[in-house]
């Protein structure tokens, strides 16, 4: 609560995302359509066989996502961090404000400058009170994961569940955990 | 019909229209014949040495798919040195910015030699930060051999 927050909305994150990755594209296809020695080529890709091209764009792209999804999740959390703060500060009587200010009270000084956010952390806290769907708080945990996978240099396992994790799917999930967030 | 549709449908025969006009058997034909050039180039520059006798040079045909050219013959051309060996082995003609491209493998590392306009060779020296090609000649050949090989 020192400086104002940059945080980024999901929809400002999906429209970087949209926007490189459709550069991308347009890159890649202007490449296939050079003509000889033409000038405004990317170097990078010059030589390279439609193979090379295609696993080129894939690898890119598999890249763009990665980070992506890192920004979309650190999103959601910053804005369920917020609203933490924002219903202890204000002092709200709802019953998930409630929930978090006694635990909140129960903390050490220094972790309650910044609380835990998973397990034993702000989520838990969110699950135990009942108030948001356990099911959006499990579907966002997955994505906690891929993000910590991605954000710890990935020197580890990557989870099974990046599969299914693509940008637009935690998007879904982000934007579903914190409308419910707001409903409450 | 609706215009737009309309619209689209008659760009997208113009463009079918357009890759027909490429003559895709020339374009292979003429890549073929720009590494048997290439070969023979090489052959000449090793003979000009003065240590052809030390060096066998073979060809060992194999072959390349690609869009629109098909599945097709090409060789390789295997430069023996001693114990070592590099290889000159074709990728395509559909490359990005280029005529055609053949690969230089050796122990050590691999380069690249591009087709330009005027059917001349040029190794890819570097491609970042800038794009640098230098043509083909005695010099860049032992450049890029210098590079492919061991120490």
């Amino acid at each position: 609560m020192n400086a104002r927050p940059e945080t980024q909305t999901l929809a400002e994150i999906i429209d970087w995302y949209d926007g490189i990755s459709r550069a991308l594209a347009l890159q890649i296809s202007a490449a296939r359509s050079s003509s000889l020695n033409a000038t405004n080529l990317y170097p990078r890709l010059f030589g390279m066989t439609e193979q090379e091209l295609e696993t080129y764009q894939d690898h890119q792209l598999a890249e763009l996502d990665r980070l992506t999804v890192f920004s979309l999740v650190a999103s959601v959390e910053a804005e369920i961090r917020l609203d933490f703060e924002r219903r202890i500060i204000a002092r709200l009587k709802d019953a998930l404000s409630l929930d978090y200010r006694k635990w909140h009270g129960s903390l050490k000084n220094h972790k309650r400058r910044k609380p835990d956010f998973d397990e034993g952390g702000i989520l838990g806290i969110m699950k135990r009170s009942g108030v948001i769907d356990a099911h959006l708080i499990g579907e966002f945990r997955e994505c906690l994961r891929a993000r910590h996978w991605i954000g710890h240099g990935r020197y580890f396992q990557r989870p099974a569940q990046m599969e299914k994790l693509d940008p637009y799917e935690i998007c879904s999930r982000g934007n579903r955990l914190l409308q419910s967030l707001q409903n409450h | 019909m609706n215009q737009e549709l309309a619209r689209f449908l008659e760009m997208k025969q113009k463009q079918a229209k357009s890759r027909e006009a490429i003559d895709w058997d020339l374009r292979r034909d003429q890549y073929r014949q720009a590494v048997d050039s290439l070969y023979e180039q090489i052959d000449k520059i090793l003979g000009e040495s003065g240590q052809r006798a030390n060096l066998v040079l073979r060809r060992r045909p194999k072959e390349l798919t690609e869009n629109y050219l098909g599945t097709y013959s090409i060789d390789d051309l295997i430069l023996l040195i001693g114990d070592e060996q590099v290889r000159f082995s074709p990728c395509g003609r559909n490359v990005v910015g280029s005529a055609g491209r053949v690969d230089v493998l050796g122990d050590r590392a691999t380069a690249i030699l591009v087709l330009g306009l005027e059917s001349d060779w040029y190794w890819v020296a570097s491609r970042q930060p800038e794009l640098k090609t230098v043509r083909l000649d005695e010099s860049t050949l032992a450049d890029v051999l210098r590079l492919v090989m061991r120490d």
